[in-house]
């Protein structure tokens, strides 16, 4: 009664919502990258959205199936064969004991979501069942996924499955707009750096995993070197780095931060940068006015 | 059991993002007490979708499960949660940590000893004298940050980080001590290892063995005990 990885991909973990209320421990959430994409491949096996899936990162993964089971695939857009017959990604894929599925080349985005009806059988601990690889916490051992794991998933009687709505699907785009406010240390930088900070256009790196993204611009320069007092980091927090150059926290990033951070994007629109690739442009809308009105609020006590 | 006021004066409160709040407060000495007392009442009690509250040396960041109203008056909120606060003294736990002061374990050891001019003795003797207290959990999970390093043990992070520590390496930088409660990269200077266990999922009562603002007395021991106690550990 279980699925059978074959091959595991180059960074597959399992993910739900995350981990909440342990951040004072140390404990940073993890959870999906793209929650999104998650909740549409759970919605589409009749799971609650929150429910584990995989996070399948960069390259697929092949499976085979021991027990008759469903499941769907959202977010990144891989060419996908069931027995080496392509298979349609934009409905519920029906797998029988002995079935042999792959997912073969990426055609779009960087992150899919593979949900199978019932869940995958894995235990939350501390709350959840995300994956922190740094932590071994979570997930399947506290680990990605290997070759000859097996997903302990129940065999699943669904029989009709939703389809995925067309204008739900990512599509491959060069510029990403992402909206943010600025950050607690904006005022660190000279007017015509925050400037330049705010409209320029930033490169994902390679170096960009679910702990942060390396981004590229040109470096950006900080005014006040005096040491900044460590404080609580949220995923989004676009942080400058000694050189100028910039770390965007993500999902597993630690709990604190000392570098001065310049904007922190939307919360709901981190789901976006999960499936940006190296190279292609970002720029970050930045509204101003939130940070200002805090501040006379402030002055008013 | 004795009681007395939370003292913290709210310096700053600024956005952290559209779903959380940084609160910045003026520092004052033993106000670190202040902060983990507001933060647990933040958390036995929290704001509406208040879902994580992360204190930090200065700070606290409340961080919502959804977009919040940042002109509301959160200054005000939080002055009154911090007058309505009551600070519970002398709950906190002394542990005593076994070290293990080798090279075999502490790969900077020497360097420290002559970066720093000191005997390997005498740096085990002036580590071991102070009493440390748990200022806080985090970069990882339970990595513990100590407060109370003597002067004469104060070092700069390394330029250039180690790519990995393996867990229990007690490592100095700055004014504290810090204990890695995982293998993980490393920019502290490694000066010796526990054999303490500080983290296990599997305790579903208590995960992490300190708490913030428990104190911490380290007691060398030598290699052949650090390798009896891991083995029965």
């Amino acid at each position: 009664m279980s699925l059978e990885i074959i091959k595991a991909g180059t960074y597959t973990t399992v993910q739900d919502a995350g981990r909440l209320g342990l951040a004072h421990l140390g404990v940073p959430v993890s959870g999906f990258m793209d929650y999104q994409a998650a909740h549409l491949a759970n919605w589409m096996v009749g799971n609650q959205p929150n429910e584990a899936i995989l996070e399948i990162t960069w390259t697929g993964i092949e499976l085979i199936s021991h027990v008759n089971c469903a499941m769907a695939i959202a977010g990144a857009e891989f060419i996908c064969v069931v027995n080496d017959k392509p298979v349609n990604t934009d409905a519920v894929i029906h797998l029988k004991a002995g079935d042999h599925f792959q997912m073969q080349r990426l055609m779009v985005g960087v992150r899919a979501y593979l949900a199978v009806a019932g869940g995958l059988g894995v235990e939350p601990v501390a709350g959840s069942c995300s994956t922190l690889a740094v932590a071994q916490l979570g997930g399947l051992d506290g680990r990605q996924l290997h070759a000859g794991d097996r997903l302990n998933v129940s065999a699943n009687g669904l029989t009709h499955g939703r389809k995925k709505p067309a204008w739900k699907k990512i599509k491959a785009q060069k510029i990403h707009v992402v909206r943010a406010i600025p950050g607690p240390e904006f005022d660190w930088l000279e007017p015509g750096e925050i400037r330049k900070a705010f409209g320029q256009a930033y490169q994902l790196s390679h170096h960009s995993d679910r702990q942060g993204f390396r981004l590229k611009s040109e470096p950006i320069v900080s005014i006040k070197k005096s040491h900044l007092q460590s404080s609580g980091l949220v995923a989004g927090s676009l942080q400058v780095t000694p050189d100028g150059q910039t770390i965007l926290a993500m999902h597993d990033a630690q709990t604190i931060g000392g570098y001065p951070r310049i904007l922190v994007v939307n919360q709901d629109e981190l789901h976006k940068l999960a499936q940006i690739r190296p190279g292609e442009d970002i720029y970050f809308f930045v509204a101003i006015a939130q940070r200002t009105v805090v501040n006379l609020s402030a002055n008013f006590q | 059991m004795s009681e007395q006021p939370n003292n913290l004066l709210v310096k700053q409160v600024l956005p952290n993002g559209d779903q959380a709040l940084l609160v910045r407060f003026e520092i004052f000495d033993g106000h670190l007490l202040h902060i983990h007392s507001l933060a647990e009442d933040l958390l036995s009690k929290p704001f509406p979708s208040l879902v994580n509250v992360v204190p930090a040396t200065d700070s606290i960041v409340l961080v919502f499960s959804q977009i919040i109203d940042h002109n509301l008056n959160w200054w005000g909120q939080l002055e009154q949660r911090i007058a309505d606060n009551r600070i519970k003294a002398g709950r906190h736990r002394i542990h005593s940590v076994p070290i293990c002061y080798d090279a075999a374990v502490a790969p900077d050891l020497t360097a420290v000893c002559s970066a720093l001019s000191v005997s390997i003795e005498q740096l085990i003797q002036i580590h071991t004298e102070p009493k440390y207290q748990v200022a806080m959990l985090g970069f990882l999970p339970g990595f513990a940050y100590l407060n109370g390093n003597d002067q004469r043990l104060v070092l700069p992070r390394k330029a250039t980080p180690e790519l990995s520590l393996p867990a229990g390496s007690v490592a100095i930088a700055g004014l504290q001590t810090g204990i890695y409660s995982l293998s993980s990269p490393g920019g502290w200077h490694v000066i010796g290892r526990t054999p303490l266990k500080l983290l296990d999922w599997h305790n579903k009562q208590q995960a992490m063995l300190f708490t913030p603002l428990d104190w911490v007395k380290f007691v060398p021991i030598d290699i052949a005990r650090y390798h009896q106690l891991v083995a029965t550990s």
